[in-house]
């Protein structure tokens, strides 16, 4: 069974633009999916649309077998939502802001501390149990924000750039522990910049830019349909319109980012790197030119992202 | 436990502070005893509704109304607080509705209100001519219960549309000195004010307040408390129909 459906899902906060402009997916049960995309994206539009804090301006979707739009408080039951905005009670203990958040969530009140005390354990919290919220590091309000939806069960949780902020041990503690409730059961809708906690976290990612799905695939096949592939950063003194034009025509298959100029790089992301690097010599021979930075490195989701939607453009 | 019963506690408990709801309770006492003092000394009494009222007796069924009024803006401060510490957005995300959340808000400031006016009539008993009935203190509290949720309406809604804090606090408070000055919170409304102020009060819903709870202090209740009543019945129900409208478009993550 599917736990979110969602098909041609448009959203506009003005009337004019879409932020997100017709997506269209599916995630099952007990799947761990990872939301990829840069800033502006429209992964946390998307979010606000699954947990029914805004409606869809067009399109259908379904949140446990429920329409988001007639729905919500149903919806809102069974679900647990880590809010990229942060948020926390300011004036009280970390403590009490876990016993407050389980009064509304409505815990019976022989489970509570017991369940609060293990979570201030398992996630190091115990030191500042009794610190009000005010007077924590922003990494610990977000420790305390995340600890808090562990208080209750949900059949499906999200959880929009969770580890943001994070020391790596408690961030590697929290994917853990998210991949322990996923195993039990637990749907998880996940958004990162973060590949390498994709890769750990996740069964299946979508990259998303300009509120549009381009690649939804699973974390293997995406890995294969790029591995091999080079991201080279050249930067030239005298020309280096007529490098890219050299490089787009001469490299087959490779993606040239035309956003380059005298100061940023022109980014290449390809199989073929001794073939650019061909290029790259024969147009500092032909212009008499000097190469002032050259960096080549394996690519990441960053060159994962430039490339799908380099693609796109091309086609 | 109920939904709306769980936010208001939330909201008592964490929106606002033990010092805020402690200052909110004292505050009518400390007015009462500042402004009969202050004003008693030049005004001290005069002929109300055909006897004579000491001017203390007279502005202390004003103060609870002011209390009113100021119930109402922490409603709506509250609610910027939430916005501003993203509790707001957590709170739509979960089994609540927006209503509710509204709800519990005027609920937490008719009893904080409440507490705040009981502890001043019980401080105030052996300063002022007070001659309060059982069915008057039920009237008092049905004045509290419709001032809050008018008012606390009205400044929900300016805080679920104004973007900046300090917009807020401008308007927020010229309403109160507006609103205050044109009611007969200070003075009565007689036949001998300028008509414009006349027709202001006739316009404000804290006269109505300030008329039902003063006749409820005076024991000098009547028909008119059916007419004030409906009144405030009337501008409670626009003025939360106004404001849940403001929820529904409520912009989030409002981050300040
Ligand atoms: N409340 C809002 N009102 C108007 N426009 C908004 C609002 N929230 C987001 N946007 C716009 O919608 C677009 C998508 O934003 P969104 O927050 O969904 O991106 P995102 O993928 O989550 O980005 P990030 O990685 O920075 O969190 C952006 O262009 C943003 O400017
Ligand atoms: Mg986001």
């Amino acid at each position: 069974m599917n736990s979110i459906e969602v098909s041609d899902l448009k959203v506009s906060y003005d009337g004019k633009k879409y932020v997100v402009d017709g997506l269209s997916f599916d995630v099952e049960e007990g799947e761990i999916f990872g939301f990829l995309g840069p800033n502006g994206a429209g992964k946390t539009t998307t979010i606000r649309v699954l947990t029914t804090l805004i409606k869809p301006t067009q399109g259908i979707v379904n949140v446990l077998g429920m329409d988001v739009t007639k729905r919500g408080l149903e919806i809102r039951k069974r679900i647990g939502v880590i809010l990229q905005q942060p948020s926390y009670e300011w004036n009280l203990s970390v403590e009490k802001n876990m016993y407050i958040y389980a009064t509304l969530w409505n815990i019976p009140r022989s489970q509570v501390k017991k369940r609060i005390d293990e979570l201030i354990e398992k996630f190091d919290l115990a030191e500042i149990r009794k610190v009000s919220a005010a007077d924590i590091s922003i990494g610990q309000r977000r420790r305390l924000q995340l600890v808090r939806e562990l208080i209750h069960d949900s059949e499906l949780l999200f959880l929009d750039e969770p580890t943001i902020g994070l020391d790596p041990i408690a961030r590697k503690n929290l994917l853990t522990y998210f991949k322990s409730l996923a195993k039990d059961g637990t749907t998880i809708f996940f958004t990162t910049h973060n590949l390498e906690e994709a890769d750990f976290l996740c069964d299946r990612v979508g990259i998303i830019n300009h509120g549009r799905l381009y690649a939804i695939d699973s974390i293997d096949n995406l890995k294969a349909t790029y591995e091999g592939d080079r991201t080279i950063e050249v930067l030239v003194n005298k020309a280096p319109e007529r490098l890219a034009e050299k490089l787009k025509s001469r490299l087959v298959g490779a993606v040239v980012d035309g956003t380059f100029n005298k100061e940023s790089p022109i980014k290449i992301v390809t199989n073929k790197v001794p073939d650019a690097m061909e290029i790259i010599n024969e147009y500092i021979k032909e212009e008499g030119d000097s190469l002032l930075w050259l960096n080549i490195k394996k690519t990441e989701l960053e060159d994962v992202f430039f490339k799908v939607v380099g693609e796109q453009q091309n086609e | 436990m109920n939904s709306t019963i769980r936010l208001t506690y939330r909201i008592i408990r964490s929106a606002l502070d033990v010092n805020t709801i402690s200052f909110l309770i004292l505050l009518p006492v400390g007015y009462l005893l500042i402004m009969g003092l202050m004003m008693g000394s030049i005004i001290h009494s005069f002929n109300y509704g055909g006897s004579n009222l000491s001017y203390v007796s007279f502005i202390a069924p004003g103060i609870v109304a002011d209390q009113i009024l100021m119930g109402g803006s922490m409603a709506g401060w509250v609610l910027w607080s939430d916005k501003r510490t993203g509790m707001l957005e957590q709170i739509f995300s979960m089994p609540f509705s927006r209503f509710q959340y509204q709800l519990s808000n005027l609920i937490a400031m008719i009893l904080v209100t409440f507490g705040g006016a009981l502890i001043m009539i019980l401080v105030a008993i052996p300063f002022i001519s007070i001659n309060i009935t059982a069915y008057g203190f039920l009237l008092v509290f049905i004045y509290l219960v419709l001032g809050t949720l008018t008012f606390g309406s009205i400044m929900l809604a300016l805080g679920a549309t104004v973007r900046s804090n300090q917009v807020f606090n401008v308007i927020s408070n010229i309403m109160f000195f507006v609103v205050t000055f044109t009611s007969s919170v200070f003075y009565p409304i007689t036949s001998q004010t300028p008509r414009p102020l006349a027709m202001a009060a006739m316009l404000n819903p804290l006269t109505y307040v300030v008329d039902g709870i003063r006749g409820a202090f005076l024991n000098t209740s009547g028909v008119a408390d059916i007419y004030y009543i409906a009144v405030l019945v009337t501008t409670s129900a626009i003025f939360m129909a106004i404001a849940s409208y403001t929820y529904k478009r409520i912009k989030l993550s409002a981050t300040v």
